[in-house]
């Protein structure tokens, strides 16, 4: 009775993976007995050769960074965010928040200014568009630029297309902290368009006048300075934005994932105007 | 880039967690290709590794404070590199519901069949690199991840193990078990698990994959 090769087995054999180990005294004497395994590991010593040979010709190979991918990364380490922070009491990143929402007034401030900042910014971003190589969307976004009024994120991490990859959904769900915590998952990022639906209605629960409140996200400049913000507040992958509400306001319900852990993360209706707007977050159950 | 500090990488990393607002990005451009490599390689795209990498050096830069110098710089930043490459791979595998050409879901035979040899041509050294990149890019990610730590940044098992939290013998059964696929996907060996293989030497006139 021949016993047929077992090829991990011999992988892990001949790599030293069964040194000490019972193992290594059968396969020896299966290579000592069996023509099959005999043939097989003079065959996968030649080739590990061969291997050995071409990992060492990819190691010696350069494998420098691109450029504009260099270049960005100048302006993160150059970002406030990316500053020495020896706090006395450095702020836990991922720690829960209260709820601080924007004065009404605030907000119809800065919506004056809405306009001609989003017109300036989608000129700034054409411009770089039809210059720059495009990066991906989540590195793109969080350039990590500073979160003041004054010094916006910046534009050439604005693109529509940069938006656009982030799915976004419009439950129209009315959400609450106590939901939140208990949300063991939001829906699946699979079912919804990867592209924002910027002509539906909003479904459900919020009315005409909460869902004007949140039309200037809709917009995916207007999107994107607003998840900028909130990668600035919240470090991490933002994986699904559901234009819903929460305690009875409109807001994004952001599903983050940070340092492996999921984060639901609330922002208001001023999101990207001069912060993220935070308004809850709490971690996923 | 600047590379004329000539201070250690322990002590940029030292001065950044004191406040000296130039020591991290002097650490980051003195090792900024090497962890790009580790990244690229290790995730085989380019927009996984850059937001890999970004994610990564955020977490070093809080962290900094807390490095006790048990390790070199370098092993702790690429082990810090890896884990957000590998929390990344993980997403993407547990998000992935429709396979995608050339990403995981294809059957096993059509990865076999990916990125063999051609004939020899010009530049053979730089196509070799590349065909070899790409056939490191079709393993199961935690046999990349060895491969590229052992056997391109040259780190030691123990190392490996250390960085990934598992046991050495695990490291070396990745790297053996990545290896001898990489012989098949290289064309160096035929696949073992294809239907009919019969081994070298005794091969027919259909012996060749």
């Amino acid at each position: 009775v021949t016993t047929p090769v077992d090829h991990d087995l011999l992988a892990d054999y001949l790599g030293g993976a069964l040194d000490g180990t019972p193992e290594h005294e059968q396969v020896s004497a299966l290579i000592s007995t069996s023509p099959g395994w005999r043939q097989a590991a003079q065959d996968l010593t030649l080739a590990l050769a061969s291997v050995s040979e071409d990992l060492h010709l990819l190691s010696g190979y350069p494998e420098k960074m691109p450029v504009d991918l260099a270049d960005r990364f100048d302006v993160l380490l150059a970002s406030p965010e990316m500053s020495p922070q020896p706090a006395k009491n450095p702020r836990d990143p991922l720690a829960e928040r209260t709820v601080q929402r924007t004065a009404p007034a605030k907000r119809q401030r800065w919506r004056k200014w809405t306009v001609p900042v989003a017109v300036a910014v989608a000129m700034g971003s054409f411009f770089v568009l039809r210059n720059t190589p495009m990066v991906g969307s989540t590195f793109g976004g969080t350039t990590q630029q500073p979160v003041t009024a004054e010094r916006m994120p910046q534009d050439s991490a604005l693109t529509p297309e940069s938006a656009s990859s982030v799915p976004t959904t419009a439950s129209g769900r009315e959400h609450s902290r106590t939901s939140l915590r208990q949300f063991s998952s939001l829906p699946s990022e699979s079912t919804f368009s990867q592209t924002p639906d910027y002509a539906s209605p909003l479904s459900g629960g919020p009315g005409i006048a909460q869902q004007s409140e949140l039309d200037r996200l809709r917009d995916p400049l207007a999107l994107q300075k607003c998840l900028t913000f909130v990668r600035v507040a919240l470090p991490g992958a933002i994986t699904l934005v559901d234009y819903s509400s929460f305690e009875g306001s409109p807001a994004l319900v952001i599903s983050i994932t940070s340092q492996g852990k999921g984060w639901t993360f609330v922002a208001g209706p001023s999101c990207g105007i001069d912060d993220a707007d935070e308004i809850f977050r709490a971690p996923l159950q | 880039v600047s590379t004329s500090d000539s201070r250690s990488d322990t002590d940029l990393l030292l001065a950044h967690a004191a406040g000296d607002s130039g020591a991290f990005t002097e650490l980051f451009h003195r090792h900024r290709d090497r962890l790009w490599a580790v990244a690229v390689r290790t995730t085989g795209d380019r927009e996984d590794a850059a937001d890999a990498l970004q994610e990564a050096m955020l977490s070093a830069h809080r962290a900094a404070a807390r490095f006790r110098g048990e390790s070199a710089v370098t092993t702790w930043l690429h082990r810090i590199v890896v884990n957000a490459c590998v929390d990344r791979l993980r997403r993407r595998q547990a998000q992935r519901t429709v396979p995608l050409p050339g990403q995981d879901g294809e059957t096993d035979e059509e990865r076999w069949h990916i990125g063999r040899h051609e004939p020899a041509a010009p530049s053979v050294d730089l196509e070799t690199a590349m065909v070899v990149r790409q056939a490191l890019a079709q393993l199961p990610y935690d046999q990349r991840v060895c491969l590229v730590l052992v056997d391109l940044e040259g780190h030691s098992v123990a190392e490996v193990a250390q960085m990934l939290e598992v046991a050495e013998g695990t490291i070396k059964s990745r790297c053996s078990r990545g290896r001898a696929r990489l012989a098949t996907l290289l064309g160096h060996l035929r696949n073992p698990d294809a239907p009919g293989f019969v081994p070298p030497g005794k091969s027919t006139i259909e012996g060749v994959l």
